[in-house]
Formats: structure tokens, C-alpha cells, sequence
């Protein structure tokens, strides 16, 4: 977004307080949800509830087509529709929640460095793996998973992992967990005590890696392999989602 | 040596009482009704006075009919449309046969000019009172292009027409459309074919893609369909038998549409069955002087496949009457409804607008009914009425040329646009579409253009106006086809 329109945006947020029938979309769990989709829209679960917002989930069909920028999830707050992990943490900075206040300008700096580890390592793992099929009737179901196999195709050429065999794409991942792994040592979170958005990035895709039903469980193997990973989940799903897993 | 028998009459004043036939010199005379050629072999005997002989009644034997000039065009095809020449007893028959043969070939689509020449029978078998009848035809070309460009509603397009008449040989008719937009491409391929011997019987296939952006409920829509049609007459209607399926694509035109428009995003497949039947015995279709148009149409979707499951049916009826003072008093009503089948809500692609210079004139386009913060989500019921008098020009200006495309009229408009909730019966829906009626009345201009289009330039007074309805009120332009 253009710096006016962002400020624009802001006002206009922090004019309101969070009400209570905040939604966020996303698309059906059953056929439809890409594994980095899931990803996402979990990340940002954990992400409002680790500020105390309540939000309401549903699941549409046509939720990517719903979202102003074409990615899923997004929430839907009063007046206005905020899609991304990105925008939505400045949407609720602008109300006067934030995780990451607390942190200096160079934890800041490591946060985002981080975050954009994990988004290039691990979202494009998942996406390597297209599993998308379609809740419409034929033809226009094989129509749109064609389309959406060839975006996918396109996108893993742009940033150059179309070359990339499966084997080497376990590798990358491994690494960006090792990298994890190291600077989460024994800490519960990853910055000091209190959790950030980093905490419900990382949560939000190795969550999802480990608890979908791939075809291989070689990427949920290697993610195993860290235990400090495999606990921080652990904790995060306890703390947060405790509620809904009834 | 042989007589032939020529018309001294002007073409369009053709009497059907009294032919004279006398020779003359040559001079080829080709009128829009009949071309008749002139042989000056009698000239030289006929210096002094011109016979003429009159042939009322005569009795004659059409004893061949030929078709010259067909280059691709099957003879079969033509059979039909020329057997009835055959039938004519006498010289006037035969002209008014002929006549009408020649009416029944341009309506194929397929012939450029069609002339006719009526000769004595020659060669051996020829008998004394024989005739001979001969349409000489020039095909159109196989192909013909068209390029123009349109601009309109903020976007500058160009538009490539191309038509194949008569592509195989029995009046079949491809056409193809191509429009390149800054804002966005259409295009669509359509195939019509005839049923030889029965051309008010055919069927069309086409395959479009076509794009609309709508600002009054900030959507935009994508339509990529194909569809059958078969048309028939039956006694004095014409019905239509159509399955259509449309992979239909919304999306929104603005950031700042509101959220209803929002969730109806994405897309859709309608597969629909549909039955359209057309009653029209009025003398034109702008601007008619007598007779009444109705025009019933239902369309039932899910039943074939797709996502859209619903069953829609609206019409349409229209009379007119001239009162004194050559002034028409037309009475026009419209209605439609729009029943979803199942628990899934009806798309916003499939529901009924209204309001505008072409339906209910004082409020914006389609402005009216259920909207949400400025957006208009359109209704699944609505009924429209209006009540026209149509009076020539004050001091009748121009008339007898340009004055009399124009007419001005009085209107009064009135219609309602809503949801129903169908569990409740009808009582309760009737009694919902008359609650809150809009209406309006005014006066102003209508222009005529060609036998197609309307333009009308009113002063409109808009009442009933309810909450979250816009008008406009005051000077109204409107343009298009069908108006209320």
C-alpha cells in the first residue's frame, strides 16, 4: 500500500475499538485449502489470539476471490477488510494492540529477517506439494485447479525453485529449521518471555507441516528432527488453542 | 421471334387491376420490386402507335421457373421458396407469386439482389400461353469484415465484425465478433443454420466471452458461455427452446465495495434450460402505432449440471391504440420473479435490476431496491408499469421527413424491486410488492433510430422515492432498445 493510503488507513482504524463480530476468512478446510494457505490463516490465528482479540472463522469457497489483494486469510473488522499476516499486524498496531512493542530496534531488525526466512524456506516447501481440488461442479473444477497448479508453476519458476528436486527442497527446509532451532534454544518464545508475531508465523507453518495429511511425511520427519520445535508447538497449541480443540 | 411482356408502370405504384404491354425502346428498367428487361427486336414494327393489350385474367401456364446466377448457394435450399410461382393461373398471379418469391429469397440472408424476368416459354415444348419466370440472383460475398472503434463509459474499445453468409450452401450464417477495450476483451463466434424449406425454423450455436463492468453495485462480471437455440413458429407466436452454460466470474470494481458484493465474488457455473415464447402484432418495434407485443420467458437452472439452481420467470406485455389526432396511447407492464431452488442463495449475476431511462424514468440506472452503503444488489421480484401518450411535435416541425422520427411524449412509470421471502405465501408477497411502490411521471422528447433504437430526452418528477433509492431527477437522457 502507498504510504498516504496507509496512513489513511490508519486513522480510520484507530478511530474504532475491536468489535466483538470480528470474521476472518478462509477457504474450505475439507478439498479446497493449499497447505500454505492453511499455514497462513493459522498464523494469523495464533497471531489475534496471542492479543486477545476474538475473531469468528468461516470458511467460504470463494475466499481468495473475496480478499482485496487475491491471498487468503483476511478479516473483516467494522467497516474495512484486511488480508495478510503483514497488513494485519499494522491494522491492529493501529488500534493499540502489538506484540511487538517491547522489542528494541534490532530485535525488530532479527524478527523481520526471520520472518522472511521462514515465509521464502517454508512457504515454498508447502506449495511444492499442490493439493487443490475444487468444491465446484464440473467442468469448472478441473478448470480452475489447472489454473491453479499453473500460478503455483509459475511462481515456484519466478523465484527460481521450479528447477528444485524434491530432495533438495527437504534440504532447504531442514535448514531453515536448524536456523530456528538455534535461536530458539530453551526459550519458551522467541524473543524474551512474551510471544510475537514471529512466534505465530513459525507456529502457523510448522503446525500445519505436522499435522497435515501428506503423501509423504518426510517434511513433517524433518521437522520432528528439531524437539525444541516440536515442544514450542506443542506450547503454543496448548496456550492459544486450548478452547477450540474440544 | 417472341414477344416478351414489359411494365409501364412505376414499380412501386404497381396496380394489380389493369397490365398494359406494349414495347418500347430499350430501356432497362430496374425497380425495387420487379426488374423487367426490354428487347427492342418489335421496336421497328411498332413505330406508329403502341399496342397495348390489356391482359387482365389471361390465363397462362408457368411452365418453367430458373434460378441464374448461384455459385455456391445448393439448389435445394431454393426449391421451396420458389414451388409456389408454379402455382399461378394467370399473369397477375403469377407477378404476385413472383413477387413474393423474390421476398421469401432476400429474407434468406444469402442474396445480394434478386431480380425477376418474366418471358414467354420458348423452345419445343413450349406452349402458347407458357411462361417462363427467371430470378436472376447475385450471391453475397463469402466474407465480409467490419472495423469500428466505440468509445463510452470510460473505456475506448475496438470492435472487428466478421460474417461468412451462406457458409455452406443452404443459408447458414457464421458470424464472429472481436472487441479489444482498454478495460476489457469480449468476443464471441455464433452459427446460425435454417431449416431448408422452413427458415422461420433454425437453430444457433454460440460460444462468447463477454465482459460488463456494472458501477451502480461496484461489480464486475465475466461470462464465458456457450449456448443452443432452436427457434420455431407455432400458429401466430414464436417460441424458443435455449441451453445455455456460463462459467460466470464476479469480481469487485473498487477496494471500497461493500462487503455483501464482496462475499457474492468468485465464480459460478449456470447450466439453464429456457422456453421463450413472443406474440407481436404491433406494425413496428419503436414507436408502434396499433397492436400489442407478449413475451413470456422462464428458465429453469441446476437441473442440467453447474452451481446455480433456481427458476426465474419474467415478461413482458405491451399495447398500443391510436387515438385522435394521431396520438398513440401506449400501456406497457413487466414483471418478474426469481425462486431459488435449494438452500443456497440466489447470485447476484441472476437477480433483477431496475430503475433508469429505459424502465423507470426519475431514478439513476438500475439505482432502486435493496442496496448496501451505496451498492445495488438488485431484487428477485419486481414488477414495472407505465402509461405513454405519444403526440407528434408541437406546430409539427420538419413534417413528412426528419420532424416525424421525433414524437414527444407524457409518461407515467411505476414499479417496486424487492427480496421475498419465499416461505411465506403469496398473500404476503403480494401485499410486499405493493408497499412502498416507486413511481414517476413527466414529459419529453423521443427520438427514433432506425427500426432499432430509441433516444429520449425527458423532464422527470420521481415520487415514492425510498431510503437508499437515487434519482434523478429533472433532465433524464436515455438511449436503447427496449424501454417501458
Amino acid at each position: 500500500m502507498s504510504l498516504a493510503a496507509e496512513a489513511f488507513m490508519s486513522q480510520m482504524a484507530a478511530a474504532e475499538p475491536w468489535p466483538e463480530n470480528a470474521t476472518l476468512y478462509q477457504p474450505l478446510k475439507e478439498d479446497q485449502i493449499l497447505l500454505s494457505d492453511c499455514a497462513s490463516s493459522l498464523a494469523v490465528q495464533a497471531y489475534l489470539r496471542m492479543c486477545g482479540l476474538p475473531v469468528q472463522v468461516f470458511c467460504r469457497a470463494n475466499a481468495e476471490y473475496m480478499s482485496p489483494s487475491g491471498k487468503i486469510p483476511f478479516i473483516h473488522v467494522g467497516n474495512q477488510v484486511v488480508s495478510e499476516l503483514g497488513p494485519i499486524v499494522q491494522f491492529t498496531k493501529a488500534k493499540g494492540h502489538s506484540l511487538s512493542d517491547g522489542l528494541d530496534d534490532v530485535q525488530r531488525a532479527e524478527m523481520k529477517a526471520y520472518m522472511e526466512l521462514v515465509n521464502n524456506m517454508l512457504l515454498t516447501a508447502e506449495i511444492s506439494r499442490p493439493r487443490y481440488s475444487s468444491p465446484y461442479s464440473w467442468p469448472l473444477n478441473k478448470i480452475l485447479a489447472y489454473q491453479k497448479q499453473w500460478e503455483v508453476r509459475r511462481k515456484m519458476n519466478a523465484i527460481g525453485w521450479g528447477g528444485k528436486t524434491l530432495e533438495q527442497v527437504y534440504e532447504d527446509v531442514s535448514q531453515c529449521c536448524q536456523a530456528l532451532s538455534q535461536r530458539l534454544g530453551t526459550q519458551s518464545y522467541f524473543f524474551n518471555k512474551q510471544p510475537t508475531e514471529l512466534d505465530a508465523l513459525v507456529f502457523g507453518h510448522l503446525f500445519t507441516i505436522l499435522t497435515t495429511r501428506l503423501t509423504s511425511t518426510e517434511l513433517a520427519e524433518r521437522v520432528k528432527s528439531y524437539s525444541n520445535l516440536l515442544s514450542f508447538c506443542r506450547r503454543i497449541e496448548q496456550t492459544y488453542f486450548e478452547d477450540k480443540s474440544s | 421471334m417472341f414477344r416478351q411482356f414489359l411494365l409501364g408502370q412505376r414499380p412501386a405504384e404497381l396496380s394489380m387491376g389493369t397490365v398494359h404491354a406494349r414495347s418500347l425502346d430499350p430501356l432497362p428498367m430496374h425497380g425495387p420490386e420487379l426488374g423487367v428487361q426490354a428487347d427492342d427486336i418489335d421496336a421497328p414494327e411498332m413505330d406508329q402507335e403502341p399496342k397495348q393489350e390489356v391482359l387482365e385474367n389471361k390465363d397462362v401456364v408457368v411452365q418453367q421457373v430458373h434460378i441464374d446466377g448461384l455459385g455456391r448457394t445448393k439448389e435445394d435450399l431454393l426449391t421451396y421458396e420458389i414451388s409456389d410461382v408454379f402455382q399461378a393461373k394467370n399473369l397477375i398471379d403469377v407477378m404476385r407469386k413472383s413477387h413474393e418469391a423474390r421476398q421469401k429469397l432476400l429474407r434468406l440472408g444469402i442474396f445480394r439482389k434478386v431480380e425477376v424476368v418474366i418471358d414467354t416459354s420458348r423452345g419445343e415444348d413450349a406452349l402458347p400461353n407458357g411462361l417462363d419466370v427467371t430470378f436472376e440472383v447475385t450471391e453475397l460475398r463469402r466474407m465480409t469484415g467490419s472495423y469500428n472503434t466505440m468509445v463510452g463509459n470510460n473505456e475506448g474499445s475496438m470492435v472487428l465484425g466478421l460474417k461468412l453468409p451462406n457458409v455452406l450452401g443452404r443459408a447458414e450464417k457464421l458470424t464472429f465478433q472481436f472487441s479489444y477495450g482498454t478495460k476489457e476483451t469480449s468476443y464471441g463466434l455464433s452459427f446460425f443454420k435454417p431449416q431448408p424449406g422452413n427458415f422461420e425454423r433454425n437453430i444457433t450455436l454460440n460460444v462468447y466471452k463477454v465482459t460488463g463492468q456494472f458501477p451502480w453495485s461496484s461489480l464486475r462480471e465475466t461470462d464465458r458461455g456457450i449456448s443452443a437455440e432452436l427457434s420455431f413458429p407455432v400458429w401466430k407466436t414464436s417460441q424458443t427452446l435455449k441451453w445455455e452454460g456460463v462459467w460466470r466470474e464476479l469480481g469487485c470494481l473498487a477496494r471500497t465495495a461493500s462487503f455483501p458484493i464482496r462475499e457474492e465474488s468468485g465464480h459460478s457455473l449456470k447450466s439453464s434450460l429456457s422456453h421463450g415464447m413472443v406474440i407481436d402484432t404491433r406494425n413496428s418495434s419503436i414507436l408502434p402505432r396499433k397492436g400489442g407485443l407478449l413475451k413470456i420467458h422462464q428458465e429453469l437452472a441446476g437441473y442440467t449440471g453447474g452451481d446455480a439452481s433456481f427458476l426465474k420467470e419474467d415478461f413482458e406485455i405491451q399495447l398500443n391504440k391510436t387515438l385522435f389526432w394521431d396520438s398513440v396511447l401506449s400501456a406497457s407492464l413487466w414483471g418478474g420473479l426469481l425462486l431459488p431452488i435449494g438452500d443456497k442463495p440466489t447470485s447476484i449475476a441472476d437477480r433483477f435490476y431496475l430503475g433508469g431511462p429505459t424502465s423507470i424514468r426519475g431514478f439513476s440506472m438500475y439505482s432502486m431496491g435493496p442496496q448496501s452503503e451505496g451498492d445495488y444488489l438488485g431484487g428477485e421480484a419486481y414488477w414495472a408499469g407505465g402509461l405513454h401518450l405519444y403526440t407528434p411535435l408541437p406546430f409539427r416541425p420538419g413534417m413528412g421527413g426528419f420532424g416525424d422520427l421525433f414524437r414527444t411524449h407524457f409518461f407515467l412509470n411505476a414499479g417496486n424491486l424487492c427480496n421475498l421471502n419465499y416461505g411465506e405465501g403469496p398473500q404476503a408477497h403480494l401485499k410486499k410488492l405493493a408497499e412502498c411502490i416507486r413511481w414517476s411521471y413527466g414529459l419529453g422528447i423521443v427520438l427514433r433510430l432506425g427500426n432499432i433504437a430509441r433516444l429520449e430526452l425527458n423532464y422527470c418528477i420521481p415520487m415514492g422515492v425510498q431510503s437508499g433509492d437515487r434519482i434523478c431527477d429533472g433532465v433524464q437522457f436515455g438511449a436503447g432498445i427496449r424501454f417501458l
